[in-house]
């Protein structure tokens, strides 16, 4: 369901969205997608929702990337229209200092605990969410678990194998913490 | 291992009371997190106006075990693991999402008998985890013996089919990336065939049971109606969402697998009320059944795993793939980096989604319809927390 007239619809509409060329388009279904700049997200979220040849009505989901090394968040939202049955990825990057963006809440309800998780678990604020709070970490979590640069704060819970463990290698293999030293037992 | 380091546990989870605001005839009520008919440990806390509802905030997280983050530091195959942890009622079909992302991402073509023995495997699943709904929705609703019926005789008899193919009953781990884990045991499909002649008159009493009971019938018409435009709009799927009148459904609309080759219909509902999605899960199983018939009656030879090697470092890409499970629609969403991990790996479990529409469904609604409402969501919170 390759729909390349439907990101030139966009483009059309918003100059400043762009196709990821297919060469350097590494999604494997030909899915029509865009990148769209965080400023106009909402813009262009709003004119997918409304406009009757788009009418992506049906929010199927939305997540964050974080790409430590371009120092990038990377959202992506997965529209569905039950009514043309197309659907379209939109992706907007933001910095990952000033890790914001608003929120498609008001356009989708349903995005409204999908943003909460990426806000608990990946650190990133929505603006303009009714109900901004943590959804699976509990309030004075420290961290946030999503992010590649997230320290593991060991706690009773652990058995002193987990990845990041002080002690271990960078493949969680228990060498020092057991006392073994050389390879790796293979299949580990 | 780690004993000098003291726990973080000292700001530890605080009760809130979520919603603020209340009048002076309101007060709240809080509603799980061990309660029976939240079937997991989800906690709601509820506005009531004398018995009406006037709001509800739903409390999750109880069962967060950070299956994302954990699928990061896993290989691709010890994922297919996690996966029967997120849906444990439906472990087969979480599976065979997983697996359908990893395929795309690895463009592997698998055989079609392998692809035979997922459609098998995939809608028996879904019948029995319909079974759990139909047995719990009538505790819920007050009946006891639906649930003796279909859970304690029936879906145990599918387990005995899973496990004879597997080894296991709840978490499968049998759905491969290629294809499955174990052919089929000599005369398996005869079995198959031999239970779906068994639930014929069963599926009646189930009718007889529940569907034309009139309690049931008084308690459940008319009660929590969710409208076909507030449920595309939250991103309902599944039954909850053709209950409404939509017949969105991904074996349709978007045949992956073999669904293209087999004859079934989509069951819908008008009213979007608790019957209608009691009534859609139960025509489903009459579908899944119609599915097996087919399946069985022209099951191929063949290789049951595809051209895949034990350890594989899929090239640097992502992809989104969906798979219609007996919650909705099951999304996964993975980010390669060449290696044999995944850089980022996101579910979209259907119930997280679906739980939503719980606020708007219970509002107007007296403290009893709440448990027939939530009952009639058909959610796991496995997967809702992951």
């Amino acid at each position: 369901m390759y729909l390349p007239e439907l990101c030139q619809k966009v483009i059309a509409k918003f100059p400043d969205v762009t196709v990821p060329p297919v060469a350097e388009k590494t999604i494997r279904d030909p899915e029509a997608m865009v990148m769209v700049p965080a400023k106009t997200l909402v813009a262009v979220c709003r004119f997918l929702r409304e406009n009757d040849e788009m009418a992506f009505d049906l929010p199927i989901q939305m997540t964050a990337v974080d790409y430590i090394k371009e120092n990038v968040f990377e959202l992506v939202y997965y529209l569905y229209s039950s009514r043309r049955k197309h659907a379209i990825i939109v992706k907007s990057r933001i910095d990952r200092a000033a890790a914001a963006i608003e929120s498609v809440t008001p356009i989708w309800a349903g995005m409204d605990w999908q943003e909460r998780e990426v806000f608990d678990l990946m650190g990133i604020t929505f603006t303009g969410h009714p109900n901004l709070k943590r959804i699976m970490m509990w309030e004075g979590f420290p961290g946030f678990p999503l992010r590649k640069d997230y320290v593991h704060v060991t706690d009773r819970y652990d058995s002193g194998l987990e990845v990041g463990t002080p002690g271990l290698d960078a493949k969680g293999v228990p060498l020092k913490a057991l006392g073994i030293t050389g390879e790796a037992p293979s299949g580990h | 291992m780690a004993t000098d380091v003291k726990p973080p546990l000292s700001k530890g989870p605080v009760f809130e009371t979520l919603i603020e605001k209340v009048g002076e005839n309101e007060m709240l009520l809080n509603l799980g997190p061990q309660h029976p008919s939240t079937h997991g440990v989800l906690r709601v806390v509820l506005k009531l106006d004398g018995e009406v509802i006037r709001d509800a905030e739903c409390d999750l997280g109880y069962l967060h075990r950070g299956v994302e983050k954990l699928c990061e530091n896993r290989t691709y195959p010890m994922i297919i693991v996690l996966s029967d942890r997120n849906d444990y009622l439906s472990a087969m079909n979480n599976n065979w999402g997983f697996c359908l992302a990893v395929e795309k991402l690895l463009k592997t073509e698998i055989p079609a008998r392998a692809d035979y023995i997922r459609i098998l495997v995939g809608e028996l699943n879904r019948i029995a985890s319909h079974m759990v709904f139909y047995g719990t929705f009538g505790i819920d609703i007050g009946a006891f013996t639906p649930f003796l019926h279909a859970f304690g005789r029936d879906r145990e008899e599918i387990l005995d089919l899973f496990e004879e193919i597997c080894g296991a009953r709840i978490t499968y781990n049998y759905v491969r990336v290629g294809g499955v884990m174990l052919d089929v045991p000599e005369g398996w499909i005869g079995r198959v065939q031999a239970f779906c002649e068994r639930m014929k008159p069963r599926l009646e009493e189930y009718d007889k049971l529940l569907t034309y009971n009139p309690i049931f019938i008084d308690r459940t018409i008319g009660v929590g109606k969710l409208s076909a435009e507030k449920a595309i709009e939250i991103g309902v799927t599944g039954p909850a969402l053709r209950a409404s009148g939509p017949t969105l459904d991904l074996r349709k609309d978007h045949p992956y697998s073999l669904y293209s080759q087999f004859k079934f219909d989509v069951p819908t509902g008008k009213n979007g009320d608790c019957y209608d999605r009691y009534m859609v899960r139960r025509q489903e199983m009459t579908e899944s059944f119609r599915i097996i018939e087919q399946a069985c009656a022209t099951f191929p030879d063949g290789p049951f795993m595809g051209k895949v090697g034990k350890v594989y470092r899929p090239a640097i890409g992502e992809v989104y793939a969906q798979h219609e499970g007996p919650r909705g629609w099951l999304g996964y969403y993975i980010v390669s980096d060449g290696t044999d991990r995944p850089y980022r790996l996101h579910i979209r479990p259907p119930s997280f989604v679906n739980l939503q529409a719980l606020k708007e469904l219970v509002k107007g609604w007296k403290m009893a319809d709440v448990i027939a409402i939530l009952g009639s969501l058909d959610f796991v919170l496995g997967e809702v927390d992951r």
